[in-house]
């Protein structure tokens, strides 16, 4: 993996992370955030899991940034307020973020990870459905996962109907 | 093997002297092939402009442009058909004034057309225009696509945001509500070929119809949806109501002039030879034909299959010029009904039909 | 918890790319469906009537072709039948013929106009195209007829101003015709671009989804109103001036009056298409009776009209027109007033608007077919 690429892509997805906390401007944090999810994206590409990446592309940048950028422009008033915390919220903030990134970078430094099975160059897409379908493998999480997401779906339509009759 | 390695080829036949060999290598390759897909895309889309306005104006029973031509030729410029209309109309865009509205939001406001334009351009990257003459054959192609176009979605929204003006969000939003509902009948038309060929790389779908037939037979209702959905994802009529003229205003272009505005009208046409361009591919066969195998000669079978291929996507395009110039258009509750309660359903059984199709000739 | 949504008010207009003329209106919104809608007219207003007072009546006759430019032979008329009735002017045989073919030749015209902008606003650029190369071939004849292409000022007291011409000769004519062959010839060969027109929009799936049920009329209040031509005849009433009140030589002529029962803009739609083919059936039988003799009257340039007051009424192609004329005496009239139809028609805007969505509006408003001259004057 190139390190020149590997570093600069870090860096990018690193500080584009920080700018979502830290711009005033709720539609550019907002931005910031859809760049993270890009610099992901590249790191997976990177890491040679394209169909990951692309997935990551299509539902993270495609799908809920918009679903998130939708409720920042439709609450016009907020989005023109600027936000601005103070000092000691950013301090604490650092500080909380600086200590979870130590423990994790200890703790996945220091564990013994099994390993999955085939490298993940050679998983293609087809065979990522074919673990989905695998009872012996991800089947059950994958019909709980699709329940829980019509859940949320029905769910929501009803919230929505409930705050007036359209 | 992809258009980098042709070049490659190309280049180790002629002779290269080996102090020049720094040009057979990855960053060389990459530019050059980046500057030949700007230069297609730019040549296509001055091309498909010009011929969108004759085939519009021929279906009006009227003309269109047929007067500019090249100051040696005067009378005669009427030959040519007007085919340097298109290039008047980008220099005078250029030299137009840039008007820039007081209060937008300047970052959001620059980079929206810039954004939409690399989208467009970013597709290009996995279409085959013929055999082993794609920039790159990823193995995820068809997902690669979707995933690029769901950007351009996001430019949109951009460009209506950062505007400032009521008139244009609203026209934003309500594009990138009508380009998420169509992309979902979208990705389930395209899964119909990608069953049938078991793969997602584009090439590989071609090579898969090459061997038997073209996957339009089972997946004719996809090829319909498709061509559907693939009209709204590019905003074009019948389901252009957000920038259409009758409405308020332009919908999110309002407050752009000069280049940028070039620069979403550029990536609409660009879009459209892409939609054109993935339904051949996947529908009708992308450069295969049934005597393609008999040409020997590696280069004439190359151009041969651009040229195909070309003809196809061109075909595709003149269809989706006639149904723009045929059609009223949807207003925008009736478009969002029509995307999910009768495009997805159909998308949903061309699915099942693909399927169906799949099984049983594995079983024969 | 409750989301309150607030409403916003939109202008549209005066100067906006769909709006049949200058008009404004200002639709208050709640998100996508209109709560209330107020028509702003006057922009167009010229003093037309007050004019009328200061001109005699041979004078004033160019005046009413700006008070509907579209249809202006139909503004001629109604003036001038208002003078006629007043000062006992019987128009002579041949002069009344030719005034009902070129009333209904633009009748033709103005409703080829009104399908070509309503499918434009709709969103089909092309049966625009169809429409107007229709409408340029009457042209071509009211300017071999009058010179003039769209405000004809032809209509005189006591007939028309120049007789048809004998012969002529346009693209559309292979090489002299007499005047009568070339309109039987366009006659003949509109229906059947008629026909084509028809084919591509009148059954098309989203023409229907963006007309049938939108803007729908309920029947009371089109009467209360006082709506009058197409949009009346939708609701059911059918009601055709030239019919309840019969002029000139209507009484003689066989036609039909289309009315379809449900109010909406599909039926608005297709009452206006069948009227130009029954206006077809008219211009063919006037062709065919059309009397020899004089076109017109001798009469002096002014005349003096007794004192006395009247009311006139045609059939506009936009519905009931009427010139409530009071003469003094004078050569000009004492007050001149008209009744429009458009005026009438939009009117009932604000009902149709209530809690349709804003891409409604143009296609609703198109499908009342109103023109601001008229309104305003």
């Amino acid at each position: 993996m190139n390190p020149i690429l590997f570093w600069s892509i870090a860096v990018f997805v690193v500080i584009a992370a920080l700018m979502v906390v830290r711009l005033p401007n709720i539609f550019h944090a907002g931005l910031s955030l859809i760049a993270t999810f890009g610099g992901v994206a590249a790191v997976y590409a990177m890491l040679d899991a394209h169909f990951l990446a692309a997935v990551q592309v299509l539902i993270y940048v495609g799908a809920i940034s918009v679903i998130l950028m939708f409720a920042v422009m439709l609450t016009q008033h907020l989005a023109q307020r600027e936000v601005r915390g103070s000092m000691s919220r950013h301090v604490s903030g650092a500080l909380v973020a600086g200590l979870f990134g130590l423990f994790a970078v200890i703790i996945v430094n220091t564990q013994q990870w099994p390993s999955g099975g085939l490298p993940f160059k050679y998983l293609q897409a087809g065979d990522i459905g074919k673990l989905f379908l695998d009872k012996n493998a991800f089947l059950v999480p994958f019909e709980m996962v699709a329940i829980l997401l019509l859940v949320a779906l029905v769910g929501a339509v009803m919230v929505a109907r409930k705050e007036g009759d359209r | 093997m992809g258009i980098a390695d042709r070049i490659r080829n190309l280049f180790d036949s002629a002779g290269l002297p080996p102090a020049l060999d720094w040009v057979k290598s990855d960053i060389v390759m990459m530019l050059v092939v980046l500057v030949l897909v700007i230069g297609f895309i730019s040549v296509s889309v001055l091309f498909l402009i010009w011929l969108e306005r004759k085939v519009s104006a021929r279906i009006q029973r009227r003309m269109g442009p047929m007067l500019a031509g090249i100051p040696w030729l005067n009378a005669k410029s009427m030959w040519l058909g007007g085919i340097f209309q298109t290039a008047a109309d980008a220099i005078k865009l250029l030299i137009k004034e840039d008007l820039t509205p007081a209060e937008v939001d300047k970052l959001v406001y620059f980079l929206a057309p810039m954004l939409v334009f690399t989208a467009s351009l970013m597709s290009y990257v996995v279409i085959p225009f013929g055999d082993g003459l794609s920039v790159t054959d990823l193995n995820v192609g068809v997902v690669y696509l979707l995933a690029v176009s769901s950007i351009a979605v996001l430019a949109i929204m951009m460009a209506g945001w950062g505007s400032n003006s009521k008139y244009s969000l609203l026209g934003g939003l309500r594009s990138v509500a009508q380009m998420i509902s169509y992309e979902i009948p979208m990705i389930f038309a395209l899964l119909g070929p990608v069953l049938m060929a078991g793969s997602l790389s584009m090439q590989d779908i071609v090579k898969a119809q090459a061997a038997s037939h073209w996957f339009i037979i089972p997946n004719i209702i996809g090829f319909i949806v498709f061509i559907i959905a693939g009209t709204a994802e590019t905003n074009r009529p019948p389901f252009d109501l957000p920038e259409g003229e009758s409405e308020l205003v332009a919908g999110f272009v309002t407050e752009y002039s000069g280049m940028k505005f070039a620069m979403f009208f550029l990536a609409e046409f660009s879009n459209l030879f892409v939609v054109s361009a993935v339904a051949t591919t996947l529908f009708l066969g992308g450069w295969a034909f049934p005597g393609l195998d008999a040409i020997a000669d590696p280069a004439i079978r190359t151009l041969v299959s651009f040229l195909v291929f070309l003809v196809k996507t061109y075909v595709i395009i003149l269809l989706l010029m006639w149904i723009r110039w045929t059609f009223p258009r949807l207003r925008v509750d009736q478009l969002m009904h029509f995307g999910w309660k009768t495009l997805l359903p159909f998308a949903f059984l061309n699915l099942l039909i693909a399927a169906i199709w799949v099984m049983v000739s594995v079983r024969m | 918890m409750t989301l309150k949504t607030e409403e916003f008010y939109i202008n549209m207009g005066p100067q906006h790319p769909s709006m049949h003329g200058v008009l404004r209106l200002l639709v208050k919104l709640d998100g996508e469906y209109i709560v209330d809608c107020e028509p702003v007219i006057g922009y167009l207003h010229r003093s037309i009537e007050k004019m009328a007072e200061g001109k005699h009546f041979g004078q004033f006759i160019p005046v009413t072709d700006r008070l509907d430019y579209v249809t202006s032979m139909s503004a001629n008329y109604v003036f001038v039948l208002a003078v006629e009735r007043l000062a006992d002017i019987v128009p002579t045989p041949r002069g009344d013929y030719i005034r009902v073919l070129m009333v209904e030749l633009n009748r033709i015209a103005s409703h080829l106009l009104w399908f070509g902008t309503n499918t434009l606003e709709l969103g089909a650029t092309t049966p625009f195209l169809y429409a107007f190369q229709e409408r340029e071939k009457i042209l071509d004849m009211f300017e071999a007829t009058c010179g003039q292409r769209l405000t004809y000022n032809y209509l005189r007291l006591g007939g028309v101003a120049y007789d048809l011409p004998k012969t002529v000769s346009f693209a559309w004519t292979d090489g002299v015709m007499p005047f009568e062959k070339a309109c039987e010839k366009f006659l003949n060969e509109m229906i059947p671009v008629l026909d084509m027109c028809e084919e591509l929009v009148s059954e098309n799936a989203i023409f229907l989804k963006r007309t049938r049920g939108v803007g729908v009329l309920p029947r009371d209040l089109a009467v209360d109103a006082g709506c009058s031509g197409p949009v009346i005849r939708a609701c059911g009433v059918k009601y055709d001036v030239r019919k309840a009140v019969p002029y000139s030589i209507y009484s003689e002529l066989d036609f039909d009056i289309p009315t379809r029962e449900n109010g909406d803009s599909w039926d608005r739609y297709k009452i206006r298409m069948d009227e130009i083919r029954e206006s077809t059936k008219i211009c063919h039988q006037v062709l065919a009776k059309m009397p020899k003799g004089a076109f017109k009257q001798v009469l002096p340039n002014r005349i003096w009209v007794p004192p006395g007051e009247v009311y006139s009424r045609i059939e506009n192609s936009r519905g009931d027109m009427g010139t409530y004329l009071v003469a003094d005496g004078s050569e000009k009239s004492y007050r001149c007033k008209f009744r429009t139809p458009s005026f009438s028609n939009l009117c009932v805007m604000p009902y149709l608007l209530k809690g349709a969505l804003v891409a409604d509006l143009i296609a609703i408003g198109a499908s009342l077919d109103f023109v601001l001259p008229e309104i305003d004057r």
